[in-house]
């Protein structure tokens, strides 16, 4: 440096061909890769400072002119004021002579290459040269910084910063010359390691194809070379450094300033898309086409899929090795195109086979591959269907909505008829088949199609077509056969005693599974009559399992279904517990009164809107003497309370117990009122004519006849012997049935209290009855509100709206027509005149 | 008015001209009564027919009326009990002496045109405002209106649905009663459609009535039942959602059953 004064004074004025003479030298030794020293870099650094600074006017006189040519004042007053020329353009265009000159020996060095050898030779000199030319940069920092700046500014064509005046060498007279030998060596070496063979190391072939972007700025770009400028102070004299990486490089772009005329990042592509990327693209669909092809002919769909996967994924990663970033999208699109959407009509013929072999993970496979398909791929890749879907999961969608209504129906179809035949009808086995079948398809939407909103609505889709109408249902010549089996399905799991009892935790799940079928249920308003019908039984008999339990059932109801739902359900809760209290006051009241009933009596009070007990005709009975007392005194107790409510006793649903005196053991019997009334006759005599019976105890002939069967059934009453024999399916009126006083039972309590066979019958024929009175009230009510609100209404919209206000069934168009016939009738709407499918709203 | 007519109808347009003969087809009324009858109700044929027929008088001078004689007639008839009321007895005095069958389709149509509110009944109101709307003071002149009126109905559909609207409040049992038991309406339609374009439903859809043990028909089902005959592309493409009574549907089914069969 000492040698070196800064503003260099005449003493130290070397001529530009002394000087240049020296730095070729150290340009040699640096492109040789023979390294300098610090000194040795120093030294150029300096020397070219000094040929930069010194002022020559001879050479000004010959430079001036031609900088100054057009040039503003400003830049007049700069000069005169700096008091420095810059000065540069024969010591630029010397070293651009010189490079070309190191270029195109590069250049010939690689004559006659081809393949790897050219790729090698590429990757070792190219490396070596960008290397270099770093430090070459380096050294020509004051160049770079004063004349070339300033010749850029001013907005002179062709002129470059060092270094990339060097990348721009390589390019025009190594690269190009060689582009037609490159690219097919690059894209051979990229086939072969997609046939898995040995290849070059890959960092070769980024190095090569990071050259393409790197050498991407536009002929009179110098954006990318003045952000080295900028930061390209002093180098270490080893020359170059990693971190000039091409990676790192076309980050910079244009920010170190200088030029201004930084390119954007998609403009310095466009040389590499230009050409490298797309043959690449072109090359690798053609790759897969033909692979995809060759390889479906000989190899399973599933293999394929595997394959398939692993490819995008071998792809993806080429993009993150060696491709540039900018491809990855590009790339998998087309990818997808010819190993996906090309094939999307073979996938969706293996997809049911896949779902009956329970292939889930191949199936999921399937599913993201296809989720990936978003557009229609073209008509002429297509096997056959015209309409393409615009997404790839749609046929899947559809199919798998299919599949599992094809499975429902069947797996309903095999077990309906032990379904039906068995007694009481097995609706454990129903509810249980249907939830197997959506448990199955629930976890595959989980596991195989990542619980995808598409399959979750296909899925539920294909549950309610097979749950609401299948086999079993068109074997029980009933459409609203499901929710009644599944209303008693409740019925058995709250009920105390039954078979299909469990406990605890599993109840609770137990039910929450119920309420999975319930979802599906059309007819929501059956299964909430046959509901209620059971509750009813279960809360007058005592027999519910558990009231909590009871009530958490019945707020997943009210969550699904709203209040309405339930208002009735929990109505029925509120009378059993008012009774539970009425029968302590009613206690009270006895011992108060001191008319001692002379046996144990409880009643229940039920509001008759809420239950759906019916006293029906036909269901009388004359209470004996014994009892009647409880019943007076009981009037009396309510009448003073509740003044005006009427009291009906519903005696079918009555029972009670009876103690056997006349017995050597002294068995108990629980029997209904009915039976009560006939076996309280025998206190006074032993043998009676069924005449007789039906006299005293006034019960209907038809209902006598079933009381008296179980009686004689259980031996309790015996036939006389001539008709013993004889079937006993209808007692004659003159009939002598006698108390059986050697009566003996295994068991010393006897339940006798068995459901009448007519009962159960009427009841079933009333629960419809009453959905479908109750179903014309919601349309007619539905309506109503409707046209209140719109005044007028054409009849197909109102029909949609109807439909699509009614959520807990699905009427029919047929139904809503009769109701509209009904509200024309009674005058609530009437048709406009003039236009007939137009109703208008009568206030 | 007459030359001023015929100037007129020198410079009638062809398609006016076609209004003027088909209102003449029609009404049988006079050329001239046509146009100015037309052309006070802006050239639409329907509109001017019914202004004919409801107002016969304004038109035609022929068909104004004595009201003198139309009340010594209404008085020959009337009832002795009630002297503003002809009874059944009446009545059937009435239809022998214009020789009209009480159960022809000329009895509805007097009745219609006297828009008699009960069966077998006219009130006094009723018969005078109902000869002076059909322009007759004698029995010849009712005789001969009817006879134009019942000939109109055949070549205008509109006038026949009026006819059929009215028939089913005037063939109900009370003003309170909602349907027109089956046994009533039968007979009804069977001397207002029969014969007509629509006759050849309507064995199938009595036979329909009869088997499905329909009791009663509700007057929408009624009108529109009209309606429905009166256009064959109503059975060609029908719609079950659509906006017909679901007799109607009903019927529709048992046909097809029918034709299946």
């Amino acid at each position: 440096m000492s040698r070196y004064p800064p503003y260099g004074g005449a003493t130290s004025i070397q001529s530009l061909n002394e000087m240049w003479a020296q730095v070729k030298q150290g340009i040699d030794r640096i492109y040789n890769m023979e390294g300098i020293s610090k000194p040795q870099y120093m030294k150029m650094y300096t020397d070219i400072y000094n040929y930069c600074t010194s002022v020559d006017p001879a050479r000004n006189c010959v430079t001036q002119p031609l900088a100054k040519k057009g040039k503003g004042e400003a830049r007049g007053a700069k000069d005169t004021g700096g008091g420095a020329r810059f000065v540069g353009d024969e010591l630029y265009t010397k070293l651009k002579d010189d490079l070309k000159a190191r270029v195109v020996d590069l250049k010939r060095g690689a004559d006659g290459k081809v393949g790897n050898d050219l790729l090698e030779y590429f990757y070792t000199h190219w490396s070596r040269f960008r290397k270099c030319s770093v430090t070459v940069d380096g050294i020509f920092n004051y160049l770079n910084r004063n004349w070339v700046k300033r010749e850029c500014d001013e907005g002179r064509k062709n002129i470059y910063f060092v270094y990339q005046l060097a990348l721009n060498t390589w390019k025009e007279h190594w690269l190009k010359p060689h582009q037609a030998q490159v690219i097919p060596a690059l894209m051979s070496e990229i086939e072969r390691e997609r046939r898995g063979e040995n290849i070059l190391k890959s960092a070769y072939l980024k190095v090569i194809i990071d050259c393409y972007v790197e050498l991407g700025f536009e002929s009179d770009d110098g954006g990318a070379a003045s952000a080295m400028a900028a930061s390209g102070s002093p180098a270490p004299a080893s020359g170059g450094s990693v971190s000039r990486g091409g990676s790192s490089r076309s980050h910079v772009g244009g920010g170190g300033g200088g030029s201004g005329k930084g390119g954007s990042s998609t403009d310095r592509l466009h040389f590499y898309e230009e050409m490298f990327e797309r043959q690449f693209l072109d090359e690798t669909e053609q790759f897969y086409r033909v692979e995809s092809r060759d390889f479906l002919q000989q190899n399973s769909v599933t293999a394929y899929l595997a394959k398939a996967e692993r490819r995008l994924e071998e792809e993806r990663k080429r993009c993150s090795d060696y491709v540039h970033r900018s491809t990855e999208e590009k790339l998998l699109a087309r990818c997808m195109e010819a190993l996906l959407a090309a094939h999307l009509s073979v996938f969706w013929q293996e997809f049911p086979a896949l779902l009956d072999a329970d292939r889930e993970q191949d199936l999921g496979r399937m599913y993201r591959l296809c989720s990936h398909v978003q557009q229609p791929h073209r008509a002429d890749a297509a096997g056959g269907s015209d309409s393409l879907p615009v997404n790839g999961l749609d046929r899947l969608v559809e199919l798998f909505e299919q599949y599992v209504a094809d499975r429902g129906l069947e797996a309903v179809k095999s077990v309906s008829s032990a379904v039906l035949s068995s007694e009481g009808q097995d609706a454990k086995l129903y509810v249980d088949t249907i939830l197997g079948v959506h448990r199955k398809y629930y976890n595959l939407v989980l596991q195989a199609f990542s619980n995808n909103r598409r399959f979750v609505e296909a899925l539920d889709k294909a549950c309610m077509k097979f749950i609401n109408r299948n086999e079993l249902t068109k074997l029980a010549k009933n459409n609203q056969k499901t929710p009644e089996l599944l209303a008693r399905y409740s019925d058995a799991l709250l009920k105390k005693g039954s078979k299909d009892n469990v406990v605890g935790d599993e109840l609770e799940d137990t039910l929450t599974h119920v309420m999975t079928v319930f979802k599906y249920i059309e007819d929501k308003d059956v299964f909430q009559k046959f509901y209620s019908r059971f509750l009813s039984r279960r809360l007058v008999y005592n027999q519910s399992v558990s009231e909590d339990v009871e009530s958490s059932m019945i707020s997943k109801l009210k969550e699904n279904c709203g209040f309405d739902y339930t208002t009735k359900l929990q109505r029925m809760f509120q009378d059993i517990g008012a009774s539970r209290e009425l029968n302590t006051r009613f206690q009270d009241f006895v011992t108060k009164d001191g008319a001692a009933l002379g046996l144990d009596f409880e009643i229940k009070v039920l509001s008759s809107n809420a239950w759906p007990i019916h006293i029906s005709q036909g269901s009388g009975v004359t209470i004996p003497s014994e009892l009647e007392r409880c019943y007076t005194t009981f009037d009396r107790f309510y009448k003073k309370t509740h003044e005006g409510r009427k009291l009906q006793y519903s005696y079918n649903y009555c029972r009670g117990e009876l103690i056997t005196n006349f017995t050597k053991n002294r068995y108990t019997l629980q029997v209904s009122t009915y039976q009560i009334a006939v076996l309280m006759m025998y206190n006074t005599e032993t043998s009676y004519t069924v005449q007789d019976i039906a006299a005293t105890t006034s019960i209907e002939p038809q209902v006598l006849q079933q009381v008296l069967a179980i009686l004689v059934k259980a031996k309790l009453l015996t036939l006389p012997s001539a008709e013993a024999a004889a079937d006993a399916a209808e007692l004659a009126p003159g009939t002598r049935l006698a108390l059986n006083q050697d009566f003996k039972n295994k068991r010393l309590r006897i339940n006798l209290n068995s459901q009448l066979k007519c009962e159960s019958k009427q009841e079933q024929e009333q629960t419809s009855r009453l959905v479908e009175e109750d179903r014309s009230y919601m349309i007619q009510a539905c309506l109503v509100r409707v046209m209140k609100t719109r005044k007028e209404m054409k009849h197909q919209k109102l029909v949609a709206e109807v439909i699509s206000q009614l959520s807990q069934f699905k009427p029919s168009v047929q139904q809503i027509k009769k109701n509209i016939d009904t509200l024309i009738e009674k005058e609530y709407l009437q048709r406009k005149s003039g236009e007939r499918d137009k109703y208008e709203y009568l206030a | 008015l007459t030359s001023g007519a015929i100037w007129l109808q020198n410079r009638l347009r062809r398609e006016q001209r076609e209004l003027v003969q088909r209102f003449v087809q029609c009404t049988e009324a006079q050329e001239p009564v046509a146009l100015q009858c037309l052309s006070q109700n802006a050239w639409r044929l329907d509109a001017a027919v019914d202004d004919y027929y409801s107002s016969p008088a304004k038109y035609d001078e022929r068909l104004s009326v004595d009201t003198r004689k139309v009340a010594a007639l209404f008085n020959s008839y009337r009832s002795q009990d009630d002297p503003d009321r002809i009874n059944p007895t009446g009545v059937c005095r009435l239809l022998d002496d214009l020789r009209i069958d009480p159960v022809s389709l000329a009895a509805l149509v007097l009745a219609w045109k006297l828009q008699a509110g009960v069966q077998g009944e006219f009130s006094r109101a009723e018969f005078v405002t109902g000869l002076g709307r059909l322009g007759a003071d004698s029995l010849d002149k009712l005789r001969s209106r009817l006879a134009q009126t019942e000939r109109a109905l055949a070549q205008d559909v509109g006038q026949l649905r009026d006819l059929h609207a009215f028939t089913f409040d005037f063939a109900r049992e009370s003003r309170d009663s909602k349907v027109l038991p089956v046994e009533t309406a039968i007979p009804y339609w069977n001397l207002l459609l029969n014969g007509g374009p629509f006759g050849q439903l309507l064995e199938s859809w009595f036979r329909f009535l009869r088997e499905a043990k329909v009791r009663g028909v509700s007057r929408d089902t009624w009108n529109l039942f009209f309606d429905f005959v009166s256009n064959p592309d109503n059975l060609a493409d029908y719609d079950p959602n659509g906006a017909w009574p679901s007799l109607i549907d009903d019927f529709v089914d048992f046909l097809k059953s029918k034709l299946i069969e």
